[in-house]
């Protein structure tokens, strides 16, 4: 226990007449937030901006949950930039497993580089995430080179096809997850030396914990990106050693709470992601495969919540 | 034991007559012993004649295979039918098959291609061909989108390559054509495969996790 909201937290997820009143106050946060944003896909658009958005929302929904809970816990006003951002991210995570040959895959982050440059000389392709990207980018003046990195940091991964080492894995997860949490934060209007080393942090958990989670998967594709060198070891004492090394960044992120700027843990909210991850890897000894792993967190959305009430992650 | 024995083969070589009447008078006429229960303790001789020996293998083989055959169709019956009644009922399709293309539009109503070519760049069959220029709102979109089917290998690289999902081989397999010429498929007949099929299509592509 950490104290009277985690005590209050417990309670009201445990009897069921406070739990409904939680679960309203939760959605009833979550519609006024998305009100204005999403719309049935079938109706036709007020303005073309409209649908845009929609289209970014949409993916972000239905590729990734936690992403799009974390994304409607910002701040009103940073929201569709926050949808684009992240939209922009499904679109670069989605090429490698949609590609047979990496040639391909290679071809289409160069048109997402290529769309980078346009979005910067105010001609982007008229595509709802690159339109949108190209919105967030003229309005808040968001850093090229995060977005650059981004793109970049994947497309040589892709090219490389493994990972030789735990350093190699950080610095991956650092350039992908990072770059993003930097421009969220740049969305927020943050500049701030230790909300940077927080993002930097937990940049590199969250890219952990996605490598661990995805090994099933990538096993099933007869793919390993485990890195190379724990790999000597068996199966058990390797995926210790790289979620220790996981809850290390993520320990180290959360050290730093204290001296963060206001609302800067919004963006991080995130994290509770990895952190349930991890303690239920410890509970099955570290059996990457076991299947509880892989099931999805029904109190994701609470968590995030009641961490965004305490003004933590 | 000797005497009598000689007795009784000496009886039994008569003929069958005269052993019946033997037999018969024997406990009345004769003061010795007799012995009538044998037993043949030997290997019973078969009879060695076609007719029985085919009459009895017959009828055991006969009757085998009649109740393995009802068996059979018994089994038969009670088994799923293999095949499927075809243009009514269509058999199961992988979400990654690659049928007919089409071009699909976004929820608003516009189309999806932005004319960057890539699909016709990697295609190794070059069977797609671009023509594109810019719009009046500033737009670029394709004027020409053709792809000529009878060159297409189907190796779904066009969809592979295409940035915004727009081209996409859909599940449709039956688009049979009476001439060559039905088959070089304009932009029109692809963006009307892509609303007719944009359901199917949607769902083939929903990927319901992201690992990465």
């Amino acid at each position: 226990m950490n104290g009277p909201v985690d005590a209050c937290r417990l309670l009201f997820t445990c009897i069921p007449k406070y739990r409904t009143i939680v679960k309203k106050r939760v959605y009833r946060h979550l519609a006024v937030t998305t009100s204005l944003l999403t719309r049935h896909s079938t109706t036709l658009p007020a303005s073309p901006g409209q649908s845009d958005v929609a289209y970014c929302v949409d993916l972000v929904r239905f590729v990734y949950i936690a992403h799009n809970l974390g994304t409607l816990l910002l701040p009103k006003n940073s929201q569709r930039a926050a949808f684009a951002l992240r939209a922009y991210n499904v679109e670069l995570a989605q090429v490698p497993d949609s590609v047979s040959d990496k040639k391909i895959g290679l071809i289409r982050m160069q048109f997402w580089k290529d769309a980078i440059q346009s979005i910067y000389q105010s001609s982007p392709p008229k595509t709802p995430v690159a339109t949108e990207l190209s919105g967030a980018c003229g309005y808040y003046r968001l850093s090229k080179h995060w977005l650059e990195r981004l793109v970049e940091a994947r497309a040589a991964q892709m090219e490389r096809d493994s990972f030789t080492s735990v350093k190699h894995v950080e610095d991956y997860a650092e350039q992908v997850n990072s770059s993003l949490y930097y421009l969220l934060l740049e969305c927020l209007g943050i500049k701030n030396v230790h909300a940077d080393h927080a993002a930097s942090h937990l940049g590199k958990a969250q890219g952990i914990v996605t490598l661990l989670r995805a090994t099933p998967h990538h096993a099933s594709r007869r793919r390993v990106y485990l890195p190379m060198e724990v790999l000597a070891k068996p199966l058990k004492d390797a995926v210790f050693e790289v979620a220790s090394l996981a809850h290390q960044h993520l320990e180290k992120a959360r050290s730093l709470q204290k001296n963060l700027p206001d609302k800067s843990h919004l963006v991080f909210l995130n994290a509770h992601v990895c952190d349930h991850y991890l303690k239920n890897l410890q509970k099955v000894d570290f059996n990457v495969f076991e299947g509880k792993l892989q099931r999805k967190n029904p109190l994701l959305a609470y968590h995030m919540y009641f961490n965004k009430l305490r003004r933590k992650f | 034991m000797n005497v009598n024995m000689a007795t009784v083969k000496i009886f039994s070589a008569g003929s069958s007559f005269q052993s019946f009447l033997v037999c018969g008078s024997r406990p009345f006429l004769c003061a010795s012993q007799q012995r009538t229960h044998f037993k043949n303790v030997g290997r019973k001789e078969e009879s060695i004649k076609w007719t029985p020996i085919m009459d009895n293998s017959a009828t055991t083989v006969f009757w085998n295979d009649m109740f393995k055959g009802f068996g059979i169709g018994l089994g038969m019956m009670l088994k799923e039918p293999a095949t499927i009644n075809y243009p009514f009922e269509k058999g199961p399709l992988s979400p990654r098959f690659r049928g007919e293309h089409a071009l699909r539009r976004y929820p608003s109503g516009e189309e999806r291609c932005i004319a960057c070519k890539l699909c016709e760049a990697i295609c190794p069959a070059q069977a797609i061909t671009i023509e594109a220029e810019p719009r009046a709102d500033g737009s670029r979109r394709t004027t020409r989108y053709d792809i000529d089917m009878t060159k297409c290998i189907y190796c779904g690289f066009c969809q592979e390559a295409c940035p915004v999902d727009a081209i996409v081989e859909g599940p449709n397999f039956e688009y049979s054509t009476e001439s060559r010429e039905e088959l070089l498929y304009n932009k029109e007949k692809l963006l009307c495969n892509g609303d007719k099929w944009e359901p199917e299509i949607a769902a083939n592509l929903q990927a319901d996790y992201l690992y990465r």
